[in-house]
């Protein structure tokens, strides 16, 4: 009934002779086959302050009153100062949009909206049908998964699938994970991603003193024969170690032919860090075709607007998104790249008791690219109809929101979400 | 290897791993049922005798006890075992066989008494299961082996598994009262079943100490590690870093450390050197099942408290652990129930995070479950919820108006009188409340914390949902249905117990399923440093000094660099998922390992202790430990050490590096071995 998270391992030798076949280069011209950033908000993000919804503010505005003292609703004066107001004809400015705003603090991503870049999705989320969707082991599982109810049951994620189907090419994984986590939506049947964190200079081999030599170990992990079966942990970790260790010259060699010195500044900020790492393996020219990343800190049930959180934490996102991007502009590379995100779910419109937000279902998504068509889709809640857990309905199913980014990857997702899920057409 | 073994009471066969010993002991077991015991040794009455049950034991093959074997011809009870050259060998021959009942929920039917050779024992009623022991001299088990057994319904005089057919009593006859079969053998409690418990309930141990329990018993190890209380720990009292009461500021508390590193490096010490190592190991299960983490409380008071609250209760009883940790002001601060107002539910809804996970993390789990912690699925095979959206209100409406007192001004006296939690009647919600369908009554006053709890604690999922936890931390991520409903039964038996807790760690490794699975889990960082560190005689270790707590020389460095600090969990959802140990295990975490394996291996020296380290190994003593300087020796003694003496390949690939002289390169031995494979895993 639990299923075991191994995987099998690509690589497990550095020679390329020995791949599988799917490991190899397909037909598909990879020189121009999408790249898909995925960035996970972790915690739930609040996607009514995220988003705000200029045409409900009377009701949002109220639902938003903190009882005992205070608001949690952003302020129109604080919108307009900002210019982060939109409306779903991205060519609309700021100063004579009246359907929504982003938060105040998300003017970089503001401005990539005007250029048509982003695709805003309003109303995600998963369906009542998953009782448990307002917990965030659920929630992030559903999302890793394109499934619902099948916690404990499977193990494979969406664009693992994809990769099961597309393959991947050369000697890296076709998907990798930037933040030491390897996520479960990057994996497949037959592929695992490669999991890299911090800077990508510090995925080198560090060998014992004393006279030990990489070599030495390193060469020791190549027979398969040392422990009983495939099954065994212990073969596990030789597979992982000896995967590692030839993935490790490949990378570095990444990592020297683009050190991103020309990126912009990343100090204090890890989503930033991890954006310019994804930056610089795609400016190198590695063949992984995924990424992924991840922001913490979204999990507001207190002090929501207080320093370092929800504010905070969406301004951070909309400059590393926007800076990520315009640096991949800049090196000619954005008609590849695709930046989505996503969270475990939305949060409750009214506030709580400690100025916060308890867990809720809808939230608001965006996707960032030049394949992307600019402006809105889906519907924003009606803040009036809200479920006997005082949350909103959701509109858009969050499997429709992969078919596109499946398809966008360049495979069916009729295999993997099910067939009632139809692409919500923003690629 | 895994052999099906059927159990004809179930529908499923169940897998069992053969023990990795070299020789195992071939008892044939006659399972007779309905006869009379009369006659020499060696026969039978076969006569029926009404709603008697008997037992016949016959043994053949040999028994290994020690290092030694037991010839066959002196039977079990005339064992002469050889044990290792440092101990001399026992004056006169042991080995009493020993047999005692269990019935179906695990619970000892009979007390153990003595079976001699091919003699029938009567079978008590409500017996399922016998299990055999060969006793030595003095009454301490020496190497024990389990021939387990279930009754099942079967015709009498049907030659069994393991049987020869000709043992069976022709007289016997047909009928429908249960007989025994045996079903699985557990093999023989050899050093390696001790290596496993030890690393399992504690956090490893020397050779020296391996073979020391292993001579005593591993029964007498755990039974003396159930009761913590009793064990003298006064040694580690003069080891420890005091936790400094008086500072000029909370941050900086010696002028040197802020509280947090040294909070960090006390339960480091404890981990390294206690002799209480399960109470520690448990201690650490439950920090990791509440992960609460020091980031967000920011208080050194709170988490004082917080880890000696979890240390208190973490063997006694669940519904008073999970009572407890409610109020602590750690976790008030950490899930945001500290000043949570309930006096306005309508308008000013409570916050609901402390709640939430209260349900879904500490107690119940998302889902129903059965007994066996498969989950309870609707028409349509959907698992059903365990909560509600609505229960999860209700419950953080009645855990209101609860506040942690300030703990300062400074300077700070003994933080347990300090930092106290108050209940304010005016800001806590009026009852009564109904949680999963049970009304929970309020009187206005704390209280309410243990009925809360109780009510969850005794929905059928908790049971289930901890135990499941419980095995898959100490034992194996899979744990078989039947493995959790048999250890359900005992969490259930003891659910008010003061020592639930201890009884349910008992059951768990005293079942044959214990041994099963050696060498299957991925061992987490502090395992991975803590283990290595006790194996390599380590925890003989210096008390602290001013001058060793540069953030270099400090074991808390390591555990740094490979991301699990004991306070600093990423998230409520702690460091892995139970049953997703293998996600610490990834490209990027293993060469962490890698880069901390040279700073543990560095710690080695052969000539002068490392004067500012908190820990130690000194490769000097290893050696002499170890029998001598030459590569063959100290390989051995690092494979035996380390890796329960691991693998043909990696004893050759070290054996090699060391190449003639042991001495040289001892740093990158250790750092080879710590870097295997073999070694990733528990």
């Amino acid at each position: 009934m639990l299923f075991s998270r191994r995987r099998f391992l690509c690589g497990a030798t550095a020679s390329a002779m020995s791949m599988p076949l799917f490991m190899r280069a397909l037909e598909a011209d990879a020189a121009t086959d999408t790249i898909l950033v995925t960035i996970l908000q972790d915690g739930g993000c609040d996607g009514f302050n995220t988003v705000v919804p200029l045409g409900q503010y009377g009701k949002y505005s109220d639902l938003r009153t903190v009882p005992g003292g205070g608001s949690l609703a952003v302020l129109q004066t604080d919108i307009a100062t900002a210019g982060t107001a939109f409306d779903a004809n991205y060519l609309t400015p700021a100063s004579q949009a009246v359907s929504y705003a982003l938060h105040p603090k998300m003017t970089a991503l503001r401005a990539l909206y005007g250029q048509g870049k982003v695709a805003v999705l309003m109303g995600v989320g998963i369906p009542p049908a998953d009782p448990s969707r307002t917990s965030h082991e659920v929630g992030k599982f559903d999302w890793a998964t394109g499934s619902i109810n099948k916690l404990g049951y499977t193990n494979i994620g969406w664009i693992g699938q994809a990769f099961d189907t597309i393959g991947g090419s050369g000697a890296l994984p076709p998907s990798a994970s930037v933040n030491y986590q390897s996520p479960i939506v990057l994996h497949g049947r037959k592929n695992s991603p490669l999991v890299i964190g911090g800077d990508l200079s510090n995925f080198t081999l560090p060998c014992g003193s004393g006279g030990a030599d990489c070599a030495t170990r390193v060469g020791a992990l190549n027979s398969n024969d040392t422990f009983p079966s495939p099954a065994n942990p212990g073969e596990f970790a030789r597979a992982l170690s000896s995967a590692t260790a030839g993935f490790v010259g490949v990378v570095q060699q990444y990592a020297v032919a683009a050190p991103g010195a020309d990126y912009p500044s990343t100090v204090g900020s890890s989503i930033k860090s991890q954006l310019k790492q994804i930056a610089r393996l795609i400016v190198a020219g590695a063949p992984t075709r995924a990424y992924y990343a991840s922001q913490g800190g979204y999990d507001t049930h207190s002090a929501q607007d207080s320093a370092g959180h929800h504010p905070d934490l969406v301004g951070e996102l909309s400059d590393a998104m926007a800076q990520f991007y315009t640096y991949l502009q800049g090196k000619g590379l954005s008609q590849r790249v695709v930046i989505m995100t996503m969270t475990d779910f939305g949060r409750r419109p009214q506030a709580n008791s400690t100025s916060g937000t308890d867990h809720g279902t809808a939230s608001v998504s965006f996707v960032i690219g030049d394949r992307v068509k600019g402006g809105v889709y889906g519907q924003y809640p009606n803040l009036s109809s809200l479920d006997n857990n005082g949350n909103v309905v959701i509109q858009v199913d969050f499997r429709n929101h992969i078919s596109d980014l499946v398809t966008a990857l360049g495979t069916d997702p009729v295999p993997i979400v099910g067939s009632s899920y139809p692409k919500l057409g923003f690629i | 290897m895994a052999r099906l073994v059927c159990i004809a009471l179930a529908t499923a066969c169940m897998a069992v791993a053969a023990p990795a010993i070299a020789s195992e002991p071939t008892f044939a077991t006659t399972f007779v049922s309905g006869v009379t015991p009369r006659g020499a040794a060696g026969s039978d009455g076969g006569v029926d005798v009404r709603g008697g049950r008997y037992l016949r034991v016959t043994a053949s093959g040999s028994v290994a006890l020690g290092y030694g074997a037991c010839p066959r011809a002196t039977g079990p009870q005339g064992c002469a075992a050889a044990f290792s050259p440092a101990r001399s060998a026992p004056a006169s021959p042991t080995g009493a066989l020993v047999a005692a009942f269990i019935n179906a929920s695990g619970v000892l039917v009979s007390s153990w008494a003595t079976v001699g050779e091919a003699a029938y024992v009567a079978i008590p009623p409500g017996a399922a299961r016998v299990l055999f022991r060969v006793n030595g001299s003095t009454g301490r088990e020496f190497g024990a082996f389990h021939v387990v057994a279930d009754v099942v319904n079967e015709r009498a005089g049907r030659a069994v598994q393991g049987v020869s057919a000709s043992s069976v009593s022709p007289s016997a006859t047909r009928h429908t009262q249960p007989v025994m079969r045996a079903v699985a053998t557990g093999g023989l409690s050899s050093r390696a079943d001790v290596q496993h418990l030890l690393r399992r309930y504690g956090f490893s141990d020397t050779p020296a100490n391996v073979t020391a329990v292993y001579r005593a018993g591993a029964g007498t190890w755990l039974a003396q590690q159930l009761n913590p209380s009793a064990i003298d720990d006064s040694a580690l009292a003069a080891y420890m870093e005091p936790m400094p009461l008086a500072g000029t500021s909370p941050q900086t508390m010696n002028g040197y450390d802020d509280y947090r590193t040294i909070l960090e490096r006390r339960i480091i010490q404890r981990e390294v050197a206690s002799k209480r190592q399960l109470l520690e190991k448990m201690t650490l299960h439950w920090l990791e099942h509440f992960a609460v983490s020091e980031d967000k409380v920011n208080s050194a008071p709170a988490m004082i408290h917080y880890e000696e609250t979890l240390r208190t209760d973490a063997l006694g009883n669940f519904k008073t652990l999970v009572s407890d940790v409610s109020v602590e002001p750690a976790m008030l601060l950490w899930l945001d129930n500290n000043n949570n107002d309930g006096s306005h539910v309508a308008t000013s809804p409570p916050n609901e995070n402390f709640s939430r996970e209260l349900m879904q993390l500490y107690v119940l789990g998302t889902t129903q479950l059965n007994a066996d912690a498969t989950p309870v699925l609707d028409g349509s095979g959907n698992p059903l919820p365990a909560y509600s959206d609505q229960d999860v209100k209700q419950v953080a409406q009645a855990l209101t108006g609860f506040q942690r007192t300030e703990p300062y001004p400074l300077p700070l006296a003994d933080p347990r009188t300090i930092d106290g939690v108050k209940f304010f009647p005016t800001r806590h919600a009026k009852g009564p409340f109904t949680i999963i369908g049970q009304s929970v009554t309020d009187t206005g006053d704390p209280t309410i914390v243990g009925k809360v709890v109780g009510v969850l604690a005794n929905n059928s999922a908790t049971a289930p949902f901890e135990v499941k936890e419980l095995l898959q931390r100490f034992v194996t991520e899979s744990p078989s249905p039947g493995y959790v409903a048999r250890m359900v039964a005992v969490w259930n038996a003891n659910v008010d117990a003061p020592d639930q807790l201890a009884k349910v760690m008992q059951a768990i490794a005293s079942d044959p399923e214990f041994y099963a699975d050696k060498q299957s889990v991925v061992k987490e960082p502090i395992e991975y440093t803590i283990d290595a560190i006790r194996e390599l005689n380590g925890a003989q270790a210096v008390p602290i000094t001013a001058t060793m707590r540069t953030p270099y020389n400090s074991v808390h460095s390591v555990l740094s660099g490979m991301q699990e600090q004991h306070w600093y969990p990423p998230s409520v959802f702690s460091f892995y998922r139970p049953g997703e140990k293998e996600s610490l295990l990834t490209n990027s975490l293993l060469l962490t390992r890698w880069g901390e394996a040279v700073a543990l291996s560095n710690r080695a020296t052969l000539t002068t202790l490392c004067a500012n380290c908190d820990v130690n190994i000194d490769f000097t003593t290893l050696q002499a430990l170890a029998g001598g300087t030459s590569a063959a020796a100290v390989t051995g003694y690092l494979m035996d050490a380390l890796v329960d003496g691991g693998t043909p390949e990696l004893s050759a690939l070290v054996q090699n590096y060391l190449g003639a002289n042991g001495t040289t390169n001892i740093k990158g031995a250790v750092w080879l071995v710590l870097t295997s494979p073999e070694y990733e895993v528990n």
